[in-house]
């Protein structure tokens, strides 16, 4: 299934929720201080594990950084 | 000299500082230090996937039992990516406070107040406590005042300048029209500019560059601390009025 993760294109081969790609995708468990959305909307932590990552959806992840 | 509190949060400082372009981490944490700040800015931006040469999240150089954390929607363009970032930010940082930018021209990134009103009303029906950086225009503060935002951040002049306070006239109007506290947010270039705007009455100033783009960021972080000590003390004095003498 082709999926886009902060704007590029990846292929993952089974199915699977959004909390189980973001561990495999940032290859840990420790995911305070990021956030998601899916298609231009946010999912919040807590539907993480209940929400399917779709085929052609467009992931972004993101965190705080230094900034005026 | 009394406190700055902006949606009954008590701060100790009138100070809002930016976490950006500082030569590096230490003289970051260094600046913020000498500034007396309690209330810093930080960015949401894309984790960088390819790891080794990503942005380090800034959440492991802060204490956050020391300063509160102001996200800001820097890089929006339009309400709809305002509002999201904004929403990412409250998600990752736990904090419902935003700096809501919203630019309208790349090149002076000045706002763009249709998106501004748009975004700071659907973000207000959503719980936030919103911060506009807003021009400084009475008429658009007073829209934000009305509409329920938290406090107005006019700019002094366009962001990074430092051509200080460009129109000192509205600055005061718009301190006299509305009720909320008055951040300059923007333009300050030097420790005279931060107090010639505390002695107008504003609040509390935000700004970044000028710290951290002198050669000196640490001591320019204590320039400005005084200066605003100064100019806000020289506010609340109420100033002998003037009077010629020949």
């Amino acid at each position: 299934m082709n999926i886009k993760i902060n704007g590029e294109s990846v292929q993952i081969a089974e199915k699977m929720s959004l909390e189980e790609f973001v561990i495999m995708r940032l290859n840990k468990k420790e995911l305070r201080g990021i956030a998601v959305a899916v298609n231009d909307m946010i999912v919040p932590k807590s539907k993480w594990n209940e929400t399917a990552v779709n085929e052609n959806d467009s992931i972004e992840i993101v965190h705080a950084v230094q900034g005026g | 000299m009394s406190n700055l509190i902006i949606a009954g949060k008590e701060f100790k400082s009138r100070l809002i500082v930016g976490t950006s372009r500082y030569p590096d981490p230490h003289t970051m944490l260094e600046a913020l230090e000498a500034s007396g700040t309690d209330f810093i800015t930080v960015s949401i931006r894309r984790l960088n996937l390819n790891a080794g040469n990503g942005q380090e999240s800034i959440m492991n150089m802060i204490d956050r039992n020391k300063y509160s954390i102001l996200p800001n929607t820097a890089g929006c363009y339009t309400a709809k990516e305002a509002v999201l970032t904004a929403q990412l930010a409250r998600e990752a940082l736990e904090t419902n406070w935003v700096k809501l930018e919203v630019i309208g021209d790349d090149e002076t990134l000045f706002p763009d107040v249709t998106e501004l009103l748009k975004a700071s009303e659907q973000l207000l029906r959503d719980g936030f406590v919103v911060l506009p950086y807003c021009n400084d225009d009475p008429v658009t503060c007073r829209k934000l005042a009305d509409m329920g935002c938290a406090a107005v951040m006019p700019l002094g002049a366009p962001i990074g300048s430092g051509m200080g306070i460009r129109n000192p006239y509205n600055i005061q109007i718009i301190r006299e029209i509305i009720d909320i506290p008055v951040i300059v947010d923007a333009g300050v270039g030097t420790a005279s500019d931060a107090a010639l705007a505390m002695e107008l009455g504003v609040d509390g100033i935000l700004m970044n560059t000028a710290i951290a783009g002198a050669e000196h960021p640490v001591k320019m972080a204590r320039a400005m601390k005084l200066a605003i000590e100064a100019g806000r003390l020289a506010f609340e004095s109420g100033q002998n009025s003037e009077k010629a003498l020949c």
